[in-house]
């Protein structure tokens, strides 16, 4: 069983690897694209998936990275991977801080505090304008080289950082600490009493997301080599983020991989048709995904496919 | 030797008073069996000694320390392990890893993935749940998950342990095994609290029993002391049949 | 100046106030956070755009069409959507909300444009002079109309049979149906109501403001924040949590600076979450307690 899966883990890396010897441009950048978000639905797991704490707002850390590799590069002069140990350190600082109150809410009350922590960090990138660049934005200095390199760069930093954060979160739930985790996701009453110092181990969790999706706000930077404050925090971030989680499945470690993988290659293929209403689109394609797969893709069709899975789904959580 | 101690303990919610003045002791290796009708505050008491809710007022002490400070893993990793009257299995983790985390984080603390399941698998042993410890908790019967419930407890390696209705729901023969095994773990020297709602099972293996009723210890001694006891028989079934006695 | 500002802050709060009526009782009785409150509010304020734009109707004979639109659109959103998943875990219904919300800025922003659109009938311009403080004409009606309707949704909780069932659903479900309320009929009478004064809230916002669908995220955020500062579920909460926010949002965008008031007004709600969730009239509600 262990093996099969490792099998396939490793037919599915050298088919990344041979890729872009065979696919155009474009393509590179939907995969690159796809990558990022399945690096982010990763990194944002641990907290999520792993702890259930529904963290909304962990965009947050991916603008944070970003604007750290953004500020670190242009006013410093950094090299873009020295400045990568900065936006994990970054995530880590920031959600250690928040963390100690924020996550003693529960529920409603800590997904809407993440989101307020994101919308106001957001505001104040906004408004340093000096070392951000403000609303307008920070253009990064753009990488040398000839733009197929930099595409192909590009290609295999972003399934990099995608598998490093797969890794990380293959250790975490394999180690003591992962059960702490999980069971505190469970019930929490139960878990401390059982002698885990829940506060600690869920801000030991939401660092971990941080840092990771930091780290991805970062590469993200020097990709686009353009950033501002609107779409590094927020826009249709969030929402994308967590579709993936439950359509691959929280709880488990590649789950939301693979959720991000499916959500953003149909993405990808309804923009390029649909581009007008690629918006509404999404925003129909998550309802739907709530409706009828709250348990997640793979959850749901365990046994095989079939409609009437669907709609027991439905059913399941009617008033 | 006493081992938990309570000193005029009081809890209130809001205005609501749930316990007045409960003092008690608890001696090491004894089973002291908490009865009382339903909301008479047993439950309450319990969280009060794994500190899950604040004690309002009055001082708790566990070997000889005022715990009323402490953190609920803290009480944990002094010894004390719990169960749940609303069981409360971490589901998407299997039975055998569901006591693992006893074991990694009670006061066994155990280092390696390999001492964790030692322990677990004693524990499921002693319970006897090692049949089923690949299973999902959740799709156990209530007795299998009560019994969870005390192999999870069990892998923390407990000096106290504090049982709230163990024996609630289960059948006759399930009630059997169940005393059973919580007489074994007496001799293994576990103290045991044991709160439960019905009296007759918990006559029988405890060495002294605490009458609670409406937040007041109504009467303390030893079972056969307490069957006979007019406030107790009063409690249980209302006065009019206390009377006619 | 000073006191300008003060009253400034009052009538940007009278709006913030009736935004939160709509949202906060919501929350409090259905355990929905609604994120497209925001969007359904701008829905009526197009409402009120398109018929005075096309059919040079008076702005404040629109209110009613955009309440009487919202109520009928919030009924199957209620039933055929939130209806689906109110039993699962909680933030399910805040990605659905969401997802509705990203649907609904969307469909404005393709039919209506992301352009901003303003209403100007031809008295938008006067005003009166109290004291040295101009209070534009418009303000003034806007304000007096989001109190009248705060204080009648009031009433409405406090005094009738539906209200009462209402408030008793959001203290305990449980003890609520043992008495024979219906929670599917107080679930949808208040989303529905919430749509429609949400309907309402735009049509108003659409007479003292500028606007594009992409204000909606923010809307929805501030009936948050003023349902977070006041109590959840509760209209004398949203009364005084919008106040407070118009005056700590125009205070602050004249002392700190314009560019700041977003972040003061998100981190205030972060600090409240953190010090206080229950509210400055804290109350524990059925929907907190069971998470
Ligand atoms: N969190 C709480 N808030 C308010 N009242 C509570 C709470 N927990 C328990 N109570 C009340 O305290 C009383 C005692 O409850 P409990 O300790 O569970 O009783 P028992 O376990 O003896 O049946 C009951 O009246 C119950 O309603
Ligand atoms: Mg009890």
């Amino acid at each position: 069983m262990i093996n099969k899966k490792l099998i396939l883990f490793i037919v599915f890396v050298i088919v990344l690897t041979a890729l872009p010897f065979v696919i155009s441009g474009y393509w590179l950048r939907v995969l690159t694209q796809t990558f990022l978000f399945g690096a982010i639905a990763t990194g944002s797991n641990i907290i999520i998936g792993f702890t259930g704490y529904p963290a909304f707002g962990n965009i947050a850390f991916f603008g944070i990275g970003a604007y750290v590799t953004g500020v670190l590069t242009t006013k410093y002069n950094m090299p873009f991977f020295y400045t990568l140990p900065f936006c994990a350190i970054s995530g880590i600082i920031v959600a250690s801080l928040l963390g100690i109150p924020i996550l003693r809410l529960k529920g409603h009350y800590f997904a809407i505090a993440t989101v307020g922590v994101m919308e106001t960090i957001k505001e104040l990138v906004d408004n340093m304008t000096e070392l951000t660049g403000g609303g307008p934005g920070l253009t990064l200095p753009i990488m040398q080289g000839e733009p197929e390199y930099i595409y192909k760069f590009f290609y295999f930093i972003m399934p990099g950082v995608m598998l490093f954060s797969l890794l990380i979160l293959f250790i975490v739930s394999k180690i003591k600490q992962g059960y702490a985790l999980r069971a505190i996701r469970v019930d929490e009453d139960a878990a401390s009493v059982m002698g885990i110092n829940t506060p600690v181990y869920k801000t030991f969790a939401w660092a971990v997301s941080a840092a990771l999706v930091g780290i991805t706000g970062g590469v993200y930077a020097y990709w686009l080599s353009y950033i501002d404050p609107h779409t590094v925090f927020g826009g249709t971030y969030p929402v994308k983020m967590f579709a993936m989680i439950l359509l691959g499945g929280g709880t488990t470690v590649i789950g939301p991989m693979l959720g991000a993988f499916i959500l953003e290659l149909i993405s990808e293929i309804v923009w390029s048709k649909f581009i007008a209403i690629h918006g509404m689109v999404l925003g129909l394609l998550i309802i739907f995904i709530i409706l009828f797969l709250p348990k997640g893709l793979f959850e749901t069709f365990k046994g095989g496919f079939s409609f009437k899975k669907l709609f027991n789904n439905l059913k399941e959580n009617r008033l | 030797m006493v081992i938990l101690e309570a000193k005029n303990v009081a809890k209130s919610y809001g205005g609501l008073k749930v316990l007045t003045d409960v003092n008690f002791e608890v001696n090491k290796g004894e089973i002291v069996g908490i009865i009382g009708p339903n909301g008479a505050g047993k439950t309450t008491f319990m969280n009060l000694i794994s500190r899950l809710t604040s004690i309002t007022g009055g001082i708790i002490t566990y070997k000889g320390e005022i715990i009323n400070d402490k953190k609920p893993h803290e009480i944990a990793r002094m010894g004390i392990a719990r169960t749940f009257q609303v069981v409360k299995p971490f589901g998407g983790l299997t039975v055998l890893e569901n006591v693992m985390v006893g074991a990694f984080y009670g006061k066994n603390n155990a280092k390696s993935k390999k001492e964790a399941i030692s322990i677990a698998e004693e524990a499921l042993q002693i319970v006897g749940l090692i049949d089923v410890r690949d299973k999902d908790p959740r799709v156990l019967p209530l007795a299998k998950r009560k019994k969870l419930e005390v192999a999870r407890a069990l892998a923390m390696g407990p000096e106290l342990l504090l049982l709230d209705e163990v024996m609630a729901g289960l059948s006759v023969k399930e009630l059997d095994e169940m005393m059973t095994e919580i007489i074994k773990l007496k001799q293994k020297g576990i103290t045991i609290i044991a709160i439960e709602h019905v009296m007759k099972a918990i006559m029988g293996i405890s060495d002294r029993i605490v009458v609670l009723h409406l937040g007041k210890k109504i009467a303390e001694g030893k079972p056969e002391e307490i069957v006979k006891n007019q406030d107790v028989i009063e409690a249980y079934l209302g006065s009019k049949y206390a009377k006619k006695e | 100046m000073i006191l300008q500002i003060l009253v400034n802050g009052v009538l940007l709060g009278g709006f913030y106030a009736l935004i939160g009526v709509g949202f906060s009782p919501v929350w409090g009785v259905t355990n929905i956070i609604n994120l497209a409150h925001g969007a359904i509010a701008l829905l009526g304020s197009y409402i009120t755009y398109y018929m005075f734009q096309n059919l040079h109707l008076d702005p404040f004979l629109t209110l009613p069409v955009s309440f009487v639109c919202l109520y009928i659109f919030g009924y199957p959103v209620q039933r055929y959507l939130m209806n689906m998943v109110v039993k699962a875990q909680i933030f399910m219904l805040l990605i659905l909300t969401f997802g509705l919300e990203i649907f609904l800025v969307n469909f404005m922003t393709t039919f209506f444009s992301a352009d901003f659109r303003s209403v100007t009938p031809e008295y938008a311009g006067k005003s009166i002079e109290i004291a040295g403080v101009v209070i534009p004409y418009i303000r003034l009606a806007v304000f007096a109309i989001c109190m009248v309707v705060t204080a009648i949704m009031g009433f409405f909780l406090e005094k009738t049979w539906t209200g009462k069932a209402i408030r008793a659903t959001s203290l305990d479900l449980e003890a609520a149906m043992m008495t024979g309320i219906s929670p599917k009929k107080i679930y949808s009478i208040t989303f529905t109501s919430g749509s429609a004064l949400a309907g309402l809230s735009g049509s108003l916002l659409s007479l003292t403001q500028a606007f594009s669908p992409n204000i909606a995220g923010g809307l929805a955020l501030r009936a948050f924040i003023v349902a977070i500062l006041g109590g959840l579920g509760r209209v004398e909460g949203a009364f005084l949590g919008g106040l407070l926010l118009g005056v700590i949002e125009t205070l602050s965008a004249f002392y700190i600076g314009e560019s700041y008031k977003n972040a003061i007004a998100f981190g205030l709600m972060v600090f409240m979450l953190i010090v206080k969730p229950s509210g400055l009239l804290g109350r524990k509600y059925y929907a907190e307690v069971k998470h």
